[in-house]
């Protein structure tokens, strides 16, 4: 079996459409481009592909992963020349890899680190906000409680904010921020758009994912993987050189 | 127009996206006829009919054509647009339904008609037809529900009866020639030329001192009788190879290779068995070829063979094992819906489960073998027990029943046999199953019977609501087993559903009440609003009960007399009397001809 990792991106037109219709956009696209997907067993077989953490609806993205495993081996190049033929619009591959055999599965499980940018246009001027932003950072913690369904959880988003900036641009603010991600917990850009009163329908914000990458010290402190952490940076924080949202 | 802004405040806004793979996006400017086809119902439900993809593949496929998609939009939506002030538009160009030439509907389910009215005020079209003037489009409906499409009479500009697939292109060439902007009169008297097409103007209802219906009368030299369209040569009949992959999951999310058209089985309740008539059948070759490219060019992981009755089809084994050889490899699996109950069904299931395991559905529709024989439903008991057992035995751990209640002349034992056969199913699917018995799983869902336009039985009143109710309490407390789960209808949704299906078109009045009151989506246990209907009712000074629970009688006039779908009235009232007497009608395909009019076999045949 081999393992290829694609970065893809998500634009305007099809923000809307959840991870989950994501992965079937991107299966069928996967059986219309005839790639070598494995599938796994049992009654109702699957195509076997991971994803890295989920992008909220209504973001765009320029760095969606995804994990695929396929039954033949197969040139990472062509599969993506192969995969962006059959991709609807608003879906584009920039980039695949092939991961080396002796890594272990569960790549995407790494991923720990976010970097968005937003355009937000609202009552809050710029100014305002950087000094939220500022206030918000020198915070030892945020207690929150988040509702999911029926559970309730606590949590403290400080430590999941790695970094936030505000600049104001001609029609309004831009957000930049790198948040962490993961299995192990993480923020969400709403959670933080919420902390600096982002929020109501008098806003306007589109949010854009920038990066997606393995930037916790947990991985470099183990010199065995380093080859790979290095390969995580280099290729998964390339830029693709697309514009950052317009402020409008 | 754009409603990006509107999304982020609504429940699942990926129904209004509108890139979806293999959608077609045309230009406007080029196009000579521009039909906007909706569907009155939430984009996962209409993106499920093949009718709505036969039609929109079939008009972009001409250079001079061009068809868009619009859904009802869920009540979220609607408030969001009302409250921007924004028109509803079609999915690919987002342009308001007002600017195309051609409004289409499918007449799916006499529910969904509250949503027609909500697609027109939101598209800026006046809803009544008579109020609309040169600069607006064409209002046009079809589908299965245009067998009576006499409530809905005073919101439609024209009516295609039956198979569409060559009347759509004769409107089209019509509309490309008259555009309704150049005038709709001479428009409408083109498209009256076009046989299939019931314009429901060119005739006038008189009603008599009993409140009934007296007479439609033809005006301006119109059709006595407009004969319904079927496509004679089925097998060349355009295929869709190429639809529109949906985002969204909808209900059925697959390829659908529609392998027959029509029934013979006669089963007396069923709307589609007389409306659809003769069978037709694709060549396995055509299939084999229409399920590769399908399935090259969506991606999709399913095939469901269309058909009343799959495993009627002459050569079913030939294609599943064709099927299979061809997709098999890529997980690619295969499901039949089927109506018909015996081992043979679960045999070609059983070679479909190689792949995926398709779900297996049974229909006995009543509890005795004396219920059947009225309904003409021939299946026994024997068959249902030993198509289960073959079930259990090749791996199955769950089935589905279809049964129907308030059936003519059934009585409550009739029911309780029913629960009693359901025991009986449980009973043997532990013994069956032995270890794996926790798995068992008997879906059983009973729907209620609503007589419809064009069957044996559209004379029949259907059962009180309270009735019904008191049969549904019936049949629940005798189901003991806890493998047995039961799945009803709302039995005021099924009167109002019954008073539309038979109704005429006072009903029309009924509607625009009922939709400014608030009815939307009446189809959805969460939105039906059975207070606001009884008050729309009253205040348009009618009676659901007069409509739906009445037994008519055999002479009386009938709101859809004037529309011929190849069945003799004649054929229909024979049956009726039969089923009274229990006496069984055989499937032409294999026996005698019983005369039903609709082919060149049937001494009563009128020509199509």
């Amino acid at each position: 079996m081999q393992e290829i990792i694609c970065r893809f991106s998500k634009d305007e037109e099809v923000k809307w459409v959840s991870q989950l219709e994501t992965v079937r956009v991107l299966e069928r696209a996967l059986r219309r481009a005839e790639i070598p997907i494995a599938y796994t067993q049992g009654f109702n077989p699957r195509p076997r592909l991971a994803m890295g953490p989920a992008l909220p609806a209504g973001m765009t993205s320029q760095a969606e992963l995804a994990a695929l495993f396929l039954s033949h081996r197969m040139d990472a190049e062509e599969l993506k020349k192969r995969l962006n033929a059959q991709l609807p619009p608003g879906f584009s591959v920039d980039a695949a890899w092939a991961i080396p055999a002796y890594k272990k599965k569960q790549t995407l499980g790494e991923i720990d680190t976010a970097e968005y940018v937003a355009a937000a246009k609202g009552p809050i001027e710029a100014e305002e906000l950087d000094r939220r932003a500022v206030g918000l950072l020198s915070c030892r913690e945020i207690r929150l409680v988040r509702q999911r369904e029926k559970k309730t959880q606590k949590i403290d988003l400080r430590p999941w904010i790695l970094a936030l900036s505000i600049a104001e641009v001609p029609a309004g603010a831009q957000v930049k921020m790198t948040l962490r991600t993961g299995n192990a917990g993480g923020a969400r850009p709403q959670e933080v758009f919420e902390q600096l009163g982002i929020s109501g329908p008098e806003w306007q914000v589109s949010c854009h994912r920038q990066a997606l990458y393995a930037g916790s010290a947990q991985t470099a402190a183990r010199p065995r993987r380093m080859p790979l952490r290095s390969l995580h940076n280099s290729r998964f924080r390339r830029r693709s050189g697309k514009q950052e949202p317009n402020m409008r | 127009m754009n409603y990006n802004t509107l999304l982020g405040t609504v429940a699942r806004p990926c129904r209004y996206t509108n890139s979806e793979w293999n959608s077609i996006h045309k230009d406007h400017s080029a196009a000579k006829a521009r039909f906007c086809l909706c569907y009155p119902d939430i984009y996962e439900m209409g993106m499920s009919h093949l009718g709505l993809k036969i039609l929109y593949h079939l008009l972009n496929s001409h250079p001079d054509y061009l068809a868009e998609r619009a859904f009802a939009p869920w009540p979220d939506m609607e408030a969001a647009l009302r409250q921007a002030r924004l028109p509803l538009t079609s999915l690919e160009s987002s342009v308001p339904l007002r600017d195309f030439d051609v409004v289409g509907f499918t007449l799916a389910s006499e529910l969904t008609y509250t949503n027609i009215l909500t697609l027109l005020d939101l598209g800026g079209i006046p809803l009544k037809a008579s109020d609309r003037t040169d600069r607006d489009p064409l209002v046009l409906a079809g589908g299965p529900g245009a067998c009576n499409p006499e409530p809905l009479a005073d919101f439609l500009d024209a009516v295609v009866l039956g198979e569409a697939e060559e009347a759509i292109l004769e409107v089209a060439e019509a509309v490309a020639k008259n555009p309704p902007a150049k005038g709709r009169k001479a428009l409408l008297d083109q498209l009256a030329q076009i046989p299939g097409l019931y314009l429901p103007s060119q005739y006038r209802p008189e009603y008599g001192d009993d409140g009934r219906l007296a007479a439609l009368t033809p005006l301006n030299g119109a059709p006595a009788r407009v004969r319904s369209r079927i496509i004679a040569d089925f097998d060349s009949a355009p295929y869709p190879t190429r639809q529109v992959v949906p985002y969204l999951e909808t209900v059925h999310d697959r390829v659908v290779l529609e392998i027959m058209r029509g029934c013979t089985r006669s089963c007396r309740f069923c709307q589609a068995g007389m409306t659809y008539r003769p069978t037709r059948q694709r060549k396995v070759s055509t299939l084999l070829d229409q399920a590769e490219k399908a399935i090259a060019s969506t991606g999709f992981d399913e095939i469901a063979l269309l058909g009343f009755n799959s495993p009627d089809f002459q050569g079913i084994e030939e294609l599943i094992v064709g099927l299979l050889e061809a997709h098999s490899k890529r997980s690619i699996g295969i499901s039949l819906p089927s109506s018909r109950t015996d081992t043979f069904t679960v045999s070609l299931a059983e070679k479909l489960a190689r792949v995926r395991r398709p779900g297996l559905t049974f229909a006995p529709e009543a509890g005795t073998q004396r219920l059947r024989e009225v309904i003409n439903k021939q299946v026994t008991e024997e068959n249902l027990f030993t198509a289960l057992e073959a079930a259990f035995d090749s791996g199955w751990s769950a089935v589905k029943l279809y049964f129907m209640i308030g059936l003519p002349t059934e009585t409550k034992d009739e029911v309780e046999a029913i629960a009693d056969l359901l025991q009986r199913a449980a009973a043997l699917g532990r013994k069956k199953l032995g270890e794996r018995k926790g798995r068992l799983k008997i879906t059983a869902s009973v729907g209620n019977f609503i007589p419809k336009p064009h069957t044996p039985f559209q004379w029949w009143g259907q059962e009180e609501p309270e009735s019904l109710k008191e049969k549904q309490a019936l049949l629940r407390s005798g189901v003991r087993a806890k493998e047995v789960r039961l799945s009803w209808n709302d039995v005021e949704m099924s009167r109002l559903e019954a008073a539309v299906s038979r109704g005429d078109r006072r009903l029309g009045e009924a509607y625009h009440l009922a939709w400014k009151a608030g009815a939307r989506f009446d189809a959805w246990a969460e939105s039906f609003q059975p207070a606001l209907w009884q008050q729309a009712f009253e205040s348009a000074g009618l009676d659901p009960a007069a409509y739906a629970n009445r037994h008519i009688h055999f002479q009386e006039a009938l709101p859809w007399d004037r529309l011929d779908y190849g069945v003799t009235k004649d054929f229909l009232c024979r049956e009726a009397q039969a089923a009274l007497s229990g006496i069984l009608t055989p499937d032409c395909r294999v026996e005698d001809c019983a005369n039903c009019g609709a082919c060149p076999r049937s001494p009563d045949f009128a020509g199509n």
